[in-house]
């Protein structure tokens, strides 16, 4: 009785051009949410100080 | 937006997500979410003492809000999208985005939202946010809609609210101008839907979903449109009447409303063939003109001052004068 034959592992998944465009576009999204959420929690906590930001002892 | 995702529909295959930005946008419902951010505007524009900065984000806020209840939406409504021809190219049913990702970006921007707009502005409006949220996705998409013809009626609670959450944000509080605003909308989305529904009712027999049409037969549709047009173009002059909305106010709301009811009584005269068809597409795509007219209305009086000029304002003046 001849041995079997030893199994080829399957190929390894590769994405395609059109997958590596859709993460590309999820990547920038997130950057580009993070980034303006940083500066919106910036500009909202300045805007909730108003005067007050000067109103400290030095 | 995790990289690596799991279906929820019991496939234990482990895949790579494979939506765009765009898919994820999508899922917001952008157009609904413009209506939304458009009618909050307005509402917070009659509050006094509006701050921009703070104005500005607490609409973010609403308006991500709104987005995250439409993804809830499509991700429990995702097998009914997919018999329908309207929605069969949602990114859920298209296979773009599988239905726990959607699920967990939607609860992501629920919570986020409503602790973005309880920290900046106040927890009135917050709560209110978070109402609106549990009502289109827990009591709207997953209770009334396929239960019940009445299901846009009380639904359409949820798309009048942004209004008095515009108002809340700026004042944190409600008022009875705000609620106007909120009945205008309220009774503005049966007739509009239904003229919808009346043209798609073979998608929503399809889908098993018992809008009127389907349950009670295009006539009784086209006699509720009638009647709640004929509700809502009187309504639609409360503002004015109420002495936030000004003399063009008054002309819009009178015209627009009179041209409502025009289209829905040839929505009910005319009920057979194309002509139809053609009367209830117009009559939908007139209705979404006339929310925009009144509601522009308001902000361009506002922002001018027209709104000054309306009668109370003017009885006011004559009565600190005679003082």
């Amino acid at each position: 009785m001849a041995a079997p034959e030893p199994k080829t592992p399957p190929a390894p998944w590769r994405p395609s051009e059109e997958d590596l465009r859709r993460r590309r576009s999820r990547s920038l999204a997130l950057g580009l949410t993070l980034g303006a959420l940083a500066l919106l929690f910036f500009i909202v906590t300045i805007a909730k100080l108003g005067g007050n930001v000067f109103n400290r002892a030095l | 937006m995790s990289l690596v995702t799991h279906s929820m529909d019991g496939d234990s295959r482990v895949g790579l997500s494979n939506g765009a930005a765009s898919d994820y946008f999508a899922l917001l419902k952008p157009r609904v979410m413009s209506l939304v951010v458009f009618t909050a505007l307005v509402g917070m524009m009659l509050a006094p003492g509006l701050n921009p900065v703070l104005g500005f984000a607490a609409l973010l806020a609403i308006a991500v809000g709104a987005g995250a209840s439409g993804c809830l939406n499509m991700w429990y409504d995702a097998d009914i999208d997919a018999v329908m021809g309207r929605t069969a190219k949602r990114p859920i049913p298209a296979g773009r985005i599988l239905p726990g990702e959607a699920l967990a970006f939607g609860l992501t921007l629920s919570i986020g939202s409503v602790t973005f707009l309880g920290l900046i502005a106040n927890w009135v409006a917050a709560s209110m946010l978070a109402f609106t949220i549990f009502f289109y996705a827990v009591v709207y998409s997953m209770w009334l809609k396929r239960r019940t013809a009445q299901n846009i009626v009380i639904g359409g609670a949820a798309g009048a609210i942004p209004p008095m959450i515009g108002y809340a944000a700026a004042t944190g509080s409600v008022n009875l101008d705000s609620f106007a605003l909120f009945s205008i909308i309220f009774l503005w989305t049966p007739p509009h839907f239904w003229a919808l529904a009346l043209v798609k009712s073979d998608d929503y027999r399809r889908a098993g979903i018992p809008m009127l049409p389907v349950v009670a037969g295009p006539d009784a549709t086209r006699l509720q449109i009638l009647l709640y047009t004929l509700v809502l173009a009187p309504a639609g002059l409360a503002p004015w009447l109420m002495g936030f909305g000004g003399p063009l106010y008054a002309v819009v709301a009178a015209l627009s409303g009179a041209w409502m009811v025009a289209l829905a009584a040839r929505v009910y005269r005319v009920r057979e063939g194309d002509a139809a068809r053609k009367a209830a597409i117009r009559m939908f795509l007139v209705s979404i003109l006339y929310l925009f007219l009144l509601f522009a209305t308001l902000l361009v009086e506002q922002v001018v001052g027209l709104e000054r000029l309306s009668w109370a304002a003017s009885a006011a003046a004559r009565l600190a004068g005679a003082a």
